[in-house]
């Protein structure tokens, strides 16, 4: 099951896994941080696409092939598809 | 999405005659970017995820920050070449600095352990903008980073990359700024008054010759020479329009 893990910058360096993000019957669930969640489920950048192009869960793998191009400050990174 | 060069609008000088102009300093180096620069790196540690290397390093006796490296850059936008985003990242800060903004996070370009690449001041305990709410930082300062957005013609902010800490917004990740495109979906606050210590701080800027002469000089040091000049006749139209109406309108934007 592919799935995406987001993280989160802390003060000493190390990253917490605040939210998670899984590829299951050609949609995406994501579970975590609540607001994070509601932010993704409103959809996120797909930079393939014109910039008025959004991905929401129900687009399933580009969803989660895009987390890493949205989150990538450093406070909030997102992993590249891991195969569970 | 555009090719260079990009069309501008020649106008009018904003200021004519200069008449005993309030001092506005130039900004030598402060302190917290002289320690980024120089300060020696204690350790480090590559952090995960992203699609550009990033590394959180600590500085011996005095904080941390984020390095991001040229040679772990990814290229997304066209028109903004991987091995620059780096120098962007500075350049929005220089710009955040001098007209007045005071919010991007102290970014330096420097080497470390062989690569060069930038540094911004680490902040700790701050929250990104899906984790606070909306009344702990004022409508204002919103406004403010569109205004700064569309300066730096910015191809890319959305909410992980805002952190909020002490009631105000704190603008990272400018990577892929001044480049041919702006994000434009970010509409903003069009038409909507701007702050007026904004307004001033650009119309004050826009009179001290030796100012815009200086931050010239060294945005030149990071970005090539139309995209400099497209910046400055972007600066010179958003504050023609503010300073004369308080708000933008659709004419001051040029996104083509």
């Amino acid at each position: 099951m592919p799935l995406v893990e987001i993280y989160k910058l802390q003060n000493d360096g190390s990253q917490q896994v605040i939210a998670t993000c899984k590829l299951a019957d050609s949609q995406v669930v994501c579970e975590g941080d609540e607001n994070l969640i509601a932010d993704l489920n409103n959809g996120i950048r797909d930079y393939t696409n014109p910039p008025n192009e959004k991905l929401l869960p129900k687009d399933g793998i580009r969803f989660l092939e895009q987390l890493k191009f949205n989150f990538k400050s450093g406070y909030l990174n997102a992993s590249d598809i891991i195969e569970n | 999405m555009e090719n260079y060069p990009i069309e501008l609008q020649h106008e009018e000088p904003i200021v004519k005659a200069v008449e005993t102009p309030p001092p506005r300093p130039l900004s030598p180096k402060s302190p917290k970017e002289e320690i980024l620069e120089t300060g020696e790196k204690a350790d480090s540690r590559e952090l995960n995820g992203g699609m550009n290397k990033t590394v959180f390093i600590n500085i011996v006796d005095d904080g941390s920050g984020i390095f991001k490296p040229a040679m772990g850059e990814v290229a997304i936008f066209t028109g903004i070449p991987k091995g620059t985003y780096h120098k962007r990242e500075r350049a929005a800060y220089l710009v955040s600095q001098m007209l007045g903004f005071n919010f991007v996070p102290p970014t330096v370009i420097r080497e470390i352990d062989g690569e060069v690449g930038s540094v911004q001041q680490f902040i700790p305990d701050a929250k990104s903008l899906h984790q606070a709410s909306d009344h702990e930082f004022g409508p204002e300062d919103l406004r403010k980073l569109w205004i700064f957005d569309l300066l730096i013609y910015n191809a890319d902010r959305r909410g992980p990359n805002c952190l909020v800490k002490d009631g105000h917004l704190i603008p990272i990740d400018h990577g892929c700024c001044f480049g041919p495109a702006f994000l434009r979906t970010y509409q903003g606050f069009m038409d909507q008054p701007i702050p007026a210590d904004l307004i001033e701080n650009l119309k004050q800027f826009a009179a001290w010759e030796n100012n815009k002469s200086a931050l010239r000089q060294l945005l030149l040091e990071l970005l090539v020479e139309p995209e400099v000049d497209a910046f400055f006749a972007r600066l010179e139209r958003v504050t023609k329009d503010l300073v004369a109406q308080g708000h933008l309108t659709y004419s001051a934007i040029n996104y083509d």
